[in-house]
């Protein structure tokens, strides 16, 4: 009798713990309330959008209220993304976050080349195409190689109070974020193909 | 018959079990990741290939975007020194020096992870720049629902909250352990009821 309660209890705890590991495992596949899941309704891919609050509320909760965002959201399947920005003295940095809300890669104005934002993000495909075109941009872009296809890129600008604002503002509006399709570069004249 | 109704029964509660232990987790133990610094937690590797499951399933349930490794560093705490949970119905003081940073914020959050409501003529928030300091660098914030003269954190009171310290382009999370980073002490005083 002693045993069969054992073996019951045992059971039982199996049971548990799977249902457990499942459920943490499931959370990130059938999550809603996620980041991307919120960003993905108000934003269009290869669209820049500065967030703004509604009542005093940015749609993503735990957001730094000295910081302006802006949310640029990319469909790598067809295309890189390139976002580019102009060069300013506040501090900001930018985020790469695929669908499940975990952060791919990240940057700040100090790591940035020459303080710009100017990121192209690729996947491994079409890193393949950047490596055979070589296009100019290679040179002075951070180029990104992710595994992800969907996901977007967040970007934070230091405002800490009303008078920033304005920068913060222009900063944000100035963010473009377009589809990226490398075109070959200029190559030495012994690679030209005889005859074109 | 017996035996079936038996066998649901345990089932049910392994299901449950599990449900409930999958949700206390995420809400309150933090990852295998973390790491502690007094009262203060942070999750350094939240944002790296690395991350624990645990810590995937709680940014998704929050629907939080964790700060990059070259960005920053948050630090939270919802407890003062001695283990109690913050309140706004107490004062605080919270005093020393946070680890190099470029610049750092400190907020008050509610249980919703949305910013607190602040006093008239205060707010709930701190940024690096606008902090008073002592000569040799360290600083005293005073976190109170009246008026406090210096650095004041202000709350509205009848609420439990949540301290996130920002830190901005650290160094930290490089470091070797030649530094043990410091962080601010959060000590209770008075309390009203």
């Amino acid at each position: 009798m002693m045993w069969r309660f054992i073996y019951y209890g045992a059971c039982t705890l199996v049971l548990a713990a799977i249902t457990h590991i499942a459920i943490i495992l499931l959370i990130p596949v059938y999550g809603t309330q996620d980041a991307f899941a919120i960003l993905s309704k108000n934003t269009e891919p290869f669209q820049f959008k500065a967030m703004t609050a509604v009542n005093g509320r940015l749609p993503l909760s735990d957001f730094d209220p000295f910081f302006s965002y802006g949310v640029c959201r990319f469909d790598l399947s067809e295309q890189g993304l390139a976002i580019n920005g102009p060069k300013i003295d506040t501090f900001w940095s930018a985020t790469i976050v695929n669908e499940a809300g975990t952060v791919v890669y990240s940057l700040n104005s100090r790591t940035a080349i020459d303080q710009k934002l100017d990121m192209i993000v690729l996947n491994s495909t079409q890193i393949l195409r950047i490596r055979e075109l070589q296009p100019p941009e290679v040179e002075s872009s951070i180029i990104v190689e992710t595994e992800i296809n969907g996901g977007f890129v967040l970007l934070r600008v230091l405002s800490p109070d009303e008078s920033w604002d304005s920068s913060a503002r222009r900063f944000l509006d100035a963010i473009s974020c377009e589809p990226y399709l490398p075109v070959a570069g200029q190559r030495p004249p012994n690679e030209v193909q005889p005859g074109s | 018959m017996r035996t079936i109704i038996f066998y649901i029964f345990l089932a049910t509660c392994g299901i449950a079990l599990g449900g409930v232990s999958a949700w206390y987790s995420i809400r309150h133990v933090h990852g295998f990741a973390a790491i502690d610094i007094g009262v203060w937690t942070a999750y350094p590797f939240a944002a790296a290939d690395e991350i624990d499951p645990y810590t995937v399933a709680r940014s998704v349930a929050e629907g939080t975007v964790p700060l990059g490794v070259s960005e920053g560093l948050a630090f939270e705490t919802q407890t003062d020194d001695n283990g109690n949970v913050l309140s706004t119905d107490c004062d605080y003081d919270l005093e020393g020096t946070t680890p190099p940073s470029r610049l750092w914020t400190l907020v008050a959050y509610d249980e919703q992870g949305y910013p607190l409501k602040a006093a008239p003529g205060g707010s709930s928030s701190k940024y690096s720049g606008s902090v008073i300091r002592y000569p040799d660098g360290s600083f005293l914030i005073s976190i109170s629902a009246r008026p406090k003269p210096g650095n004041w954190l202000s709350l509205v009171s009848g609420q439990t909250f949540r301290l996130v310290l920002r830190l901005y382009d650290t160094s930290i999370t490089s470091n070797t352990d030649l530094l043990v980073p410091e962080m601010p002490a959060i000590r209770r005083l008075e309390c009203r009821s």
